[in-house]
């Protein structure tokens, strides 16, 4: 039997500045948001609904960080040029850590 | 008779059914939280025939309990950590009022900060010294019987006190386990109706008092100990009879003994994790090494002469406590057992254990250790140290925080939150906080907001997590703090949940706005308390399906009305007050901005989709939400000093059947029903409609 330990180093108050992530959370999508880059115009439609801040448009087309996208779906609900398919996560595409 | 498999609260919850509780007190918190739910699901079912009390935050939960068991009804309330303290006013007088038909079910977490979910004693504990019966339950069944037991004793004239019933969260809460649920009848023998001293009735007018001369209130004061002292025959003689109807004994009833015989050492337990030292014992044994175990039944009482009597024959207690007395001579549980031996001839080592604290996990394994280290000890004439924590802790302290780099500096919120998928409560946060600019700080409140890790993890601009009541509070104090330190120009911006702000918190949000004090409050309404799993709020929608309204065979979702918060912000008459909807995200940016322009107490009121409450799929969230303004149900309007304005008027109106049959929780709304809420809906359309034109028109 092996005596247990908590050995850490700590501030007082756990004051911290940097915002930490609480998790990877692109590992909860059972659907993933796939731009179609020729129907994006560019609007910024998604980006402004996105719960999570992971699409954004850069150089005028929609892009998603799937490291943290939950694949919510919004994004795809709400693009008027209907230039998202939320397609079948696939285990091996998956970037949001697996295990 | 057949074993059910149920969590340990919904054990509980028939616990009190079957003690046919007439008033139940009722607030959610975690990991209590679904105790109440079951019970508001047999009221609603019409298996319970008790008044159930949503109440607006343990304080007045526990003055409404107050209030019920003096009318002499049997009172049943509970609660756990910061529901514990912020009921604690209460709390604290129920034993000198004498209050034996009232039962408090503590589903024993953390109390204070650090806090947490898990189990840890430190809630109950802080009300050893008041005159409650505490009784702690091991197991689901355990807590069950005690329940029943409970109000036995404490409904008993010779004792006419309280009880406090623990049970640890999560361990016992939400795990299963099979229990055998005794019959009514049988109970109903068991426990007879409460013969009530004295009772507030209109006819028979009467009243307690409970201040009188100094020489008085100190009497009082040793009738409680008097009678708490009394409980410990009647614990065991309701064990006794409770053994005789129902065919189970718990050891004497104060404390259940494991092995004491010739035991070199006995291991000191209460609650829960007894099950593990129990294993401990049995695995010590079989290398044959002396070891025995006393469970703590009754906390208080305590059993003092139980402990003498097993004193005589042991060399050793290792005394655990799931709770510590910083700076102390010993532990919570460990001051008591030294008091009850210290005047004996000759006594036993005492070793004092400080463990399983915020939850840490207290296994078999680690039992045996303690136990070992206890067999040393006696074989080395005592123990080196008279208080330990265990796990072993190895901790140091830094006192230097490295600031936020640059390039983080750029975003407003992170992404990586606890949040469901679909919710637009951390979309409101970027909105709001990219809004407001770097200049400012953020308040969090215990709830979605606050355990996603609004402040500390994803709010890139800093700040505080306030308490449930406290939300306002909080942003009032940092900012008079910044202000004093010539840091004025800083927003302090308090996000809450409506429950938060608008239930228990309501007394510091009025207070900020009576004032006038110069922060913005805005509120992301999900329309109920959402993180503690659902529970109605009083902004919760009329009519809506949440788990304290359940849909039963009888009651049908909340039957009160929404509490209109934004109209009841701008009666008192602050700078600027407005509606908005994470759906109109340019309508919403505007109104922040405008908000912070202004100096004084800003109140803005969002509307915030949550696909887990609401009950649809997260790819809808804003599509609801949107159905929810152009249907009328969500006007979208501000109030600058005194003169309200529409500011996104639909051009026309969306049936609200269409926004509410999105949603399961109006699922199960009836024609005529949904034919009312229309009505109502454009009744209060016209009300705002009206109100705009008033008070832009000079008078
Ligand atoms: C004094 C106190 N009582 C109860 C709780 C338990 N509790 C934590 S979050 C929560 C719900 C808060 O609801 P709301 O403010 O609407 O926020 P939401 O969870 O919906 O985001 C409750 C009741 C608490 N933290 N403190
Ligand atoms: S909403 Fe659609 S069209 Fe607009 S940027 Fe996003 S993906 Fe492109
Ligand atoms: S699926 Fe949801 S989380 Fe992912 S990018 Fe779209 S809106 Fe954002
Ligand atoms: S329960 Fe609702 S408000 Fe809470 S995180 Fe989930 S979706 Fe958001």
């Amino acid at each position: 039997m092996k005596e247990k330990e908590i050995n850490m180093e700590l501030v007082p108050g756990g004051w911290v500045s940097t915002p930490r992530p609480a998790q990877k959370t692109g590992t909860w999508r059972t659907l993933r948001p796939v731009v179609d880059v020729e129907k994006c115009i560019g609007c910024g439609i998604c980006e402004s609904f996105c719960p999570e801040t992971t699409i954004k448009v850069v150089d005028g087309k929609a892009e998603v960080d799937y490291e943290y996208c939950k694949g919510c779906g919004v994004c795809a609900n709400e693009c008027t040029s209907q230039a998202i398919a939320m397609e079948l996560e696939v285990e091996e595409e998956s970037e949001g850590g697996g295990y | 008779m057949a074993l059910k498999a149920m969590t340990g609260n919904k054990a509980f919850a028939h616990g009190v059914r079957l003690s046919r509780v007439q008033v139940i007190a009722s607030y959610p918190i975690t990991p209590q939280t679904t105790l109440v739910e079951y019970l508001a699901d047999f009221v609603n079912d019409g298996d319970l025939d008790a008044e159930y009390i949503r109440s607006e935050g343990e304080h007045g939960m526990m003055a409404q309990a107050i209030g019920a068991a003096q009318t002499g009804a049997r009172t049943f309330t509970s609660t756990c950590s910061a529901g514990f303290a912020y009921g604690f006013q209460g709390i604290v007088s129920v034993p000198g009022l004498r209050l034996g038909n009232l039962m408090l079910a503590n589903i024993n977490r953390p109390l204070g900060a650090p806090g947490g979910l898990q189990a840890d004693h430190s809630d109950g504990l802080t009300a050893r010294d008041w005159g409650w019966v505490y009784l702690y339950g091991e197991h689901h069944q355990e807590v069950l019987d005690t329940a029943i037991q409970a109000y036995r004793i404490g409904e008993d004239h010779r004792v006419l006190l309280p009880t406090m019933v623990g049970a640890e969260g999560y361990y016992i809460s939400y795990t299963t386990d099979l229990v055998e649920l005794p019959e009514q009848e049988q109970v109903d023998e068991f426990l007879p109706p409460f013969d009530p001293v004295g009772v507030i009735d209109a006819d028979n007018p009467m009243s307690p008092t409970v201040f009188g001369t100094t020489e008085q209130m100190m009497g009082m004061k040793y009738a409680v100990h008097q009678a708490s002292l009394r409980a410990k025959e009647l614990i065991k003689e309701v064990n006794v009879e409770f053994g005789e109807t129902f065919g189970r004994t718990y050891g004497n009833g104060l404390v259940e003994e494991y092995k004491v015989e010739g035991a070199d050492i006995v291991l000191v337990t209460m609650g829960s994790f007894t099950g593990n030292a129990r294993k401990a014992v049995d695995d010590l044994r079989k290398d044959g090494k002396r070891v025995g175990l006393v469970k703590i039944r009754s906390f208080r009482p305590f059993p003092t002469e139980d402990f003498q009597r097993i004193a005589e024959d042991t060399s050793a207690f290792v005394v655990v406590s799931r709770h510590d007395s910083a700076g102390g001579a010993g532990a919570p549980v460990g001051y008591d057992v030294k008091s009850a031996l210290y005047n004996m001839d000759e006594r036993p080592f005492i070793q004092d254990i400080v463990s399983g604290i915020c939850g840490v996990e207290i296994s078999s394994d680690d039992f045996a250790i303690l136990a070992e280290r206890g067999l040393k000890a006696v074989e080395h004439g005592g123990f080196k140290e008279d208080l330990v924590w265990y796990p072993n802790m190895r901790i140091t302290e830094r006192f230097d925080v490295p600031p936020m780099p640059e390039e983080v500096k750029k975003n407003f919120v992170y992404p990586g939150t606890g949040a469901c998928q679909g919710c637009g409560m951390t979309l409101i946060w970027k909105t709001v906080m990219e809004t407001a600019g770097r200049d400012s700080v953020y308040v969090s409140t215990s709830g979605c907001g606050g355990w996603s890790g609004a402040h500390t993890m994803c709010i890139g601009t800093g700040g505080s997590g306030g308490n449930l009541p406290g939300g306002a509070a909080t942003a009032v104090g940092i900012k008079r703090g910044l202000v004093k330190l010539g840091k004025t120009s800083t927003n302090v911006v308090l996000g809450s949940g409506d429950g938060s702000f608008g239930d228990m918190g309501f007394m510091a949000a009025s207070g900020a706005a009576e004032r006038n004090e110069d922060i913005l409050m805005f509120v992301y309404d999900n329309q109920a308390y959402m993180n503690t799993g659902m529970q109605r709020s009083g902004a919760t929608p009329h009519l809506a399906w949440t788990t304290t309204t359940p849909v039963g065979k009888v009651v049908r979702g909340k039957q009160a009305p929404t509490k209109p918060l934004p109209l009841i912000m701008a009666a008192h008459g602050i700078p600027y007050v407005a509606t908005a909807s994470a759906a109109y995200i340019p309508d919403l940016k505007r109104k922040i901005k405008k908000a912070l322009s202004i100096k004084g107490c800003k109140y803005v009121h969002i509307y915030s989709p949550c696909p887990t409450g609401h009950r649809y799929p997260p790819e809808k969230a804003i599509e609801v939400s949107r159905l929810a303004v152009q249907s009328g149900m969500w006007p979208l309007y501000e109030v600058e000093n005194g003169a309200y304005r529409i500011t996104v008027r639909p051009k026309e109106f969306k049936p609200v059947s269409e926004y509410l049959g999105a949603q399961g929780r109006f699922r199960h709304l009836t024609e005529d029903q949904l034919e009312k809420l229309q009505e109502t809906t454009q009744e209060e359309y016209h009300h705002l409609e009206l109100l705009e034109k008033i008070t832009n028109e000079d008078l």
